[in-house]
């Protein structure tokens, strides 16, 4: 594939991916749960990828270095890692930061035993 | 007031910008490639960036519109940094004292961040 069109193609699934993550991020409660939806969603899609030997290098790129890429995002994470403790809730700051951490893994491990 | 729609708009063209850096970001340490903290080191680089300039427009005058928010925030800084391949790496050299410190500096340059916009909305006052 022609390198400014895989470049194209990668930033419009990443654009794609930041919508869903967008729209994922209304849910949200106690914690971020659409956060963490984002998160393990674009994980265990990576995972999933790069399972599969069959599908081509470029469609791997642009699904996972581009859509994934997009969807997840560790900015956020401590965006919303600060606000709780900005507000005092160190509880929830905590576990913020730890679940946007197991909770991706998780997705990649159930992606690992769903192939 | 721009309509839902039109938001999303401006997140899906920060999204496509973010990405593409991000990507360009990983091409251009490609020379790196040959060692094995390479993944690690374009992580620090795109997350840590990222982090401080998501941190930067939360209080920063030219960011506090709706347009800006959703376009440099949501969807530039939240495209341009990267969960997944953390939790790739992560997956594959298990967690290890650079993954924490990731973590720890992303939350303090998101602060630094905070701050710096915060200092420069009350010089505009």
């Amino acid at each position: 594939m022609d390198w400014i069109l895989g470049l194209l193609l990668i930033g419009v699934a990443g654009g794609l991916g930041s919508v869903l993550r967008a729209l994922l991020a209304k849910l949200d409660g106690w914690l971020p749960y659409g956060l963490f939806l984002a998160n393990s969603l674009a994980a265990g899609l990576v995972a999933w990828l790069l399972l599969d030997p069959q599908i081509s290098v470029d469609l791997v790129a642009i699904a996972s270095v581009g859509f994934a890429g997009g969807l997840s995002t560790f900015s956020t994470a401590m965006k919303a890692c600060f606000d709780f403790y900005h507000r005092g809730r160190l509880i929830q700051a905590v576990t913020t930061m730890v679940g946007n951490l197991i909770a991706p893994l998780l997705a990649v491990l159930l992606a690992a035993a769903l192939r | 007031m721009p309509t839902k729609a039109k938001l999303l708009g401006y997140v899906f063209l920060g999204g496509v910008l973010g990405t593409m850096l991000r990507y360009l970001i990983f091409e251009a340490l490609g020379p790196l490639s040959s060692q094995p903290t390479f993944e690690l080191i374009a992580l620090f680089v795109v997350n840590l960036s990222g982090t401080f300039f998501l941190g930067l427009t939360a209080r920063y005058p030219y960011f506090q519109t709706e347009v800006c928010r959703n376009l440099w925030g949501v969807g530039f800084a939240g495209s341009f940094t990267t969960m997944s391949a953390l939790t790739l790496w992560i997956d594959k050299h298990g967690s290890s004292i650079e993954v924490i410190a990731m973590l720890v500096a992303g939350f303090a340059l998101y602060w630094a961040g905070f701050e710096a916009g915060r200092r420069a909305a009350r010089k505009q006052l």
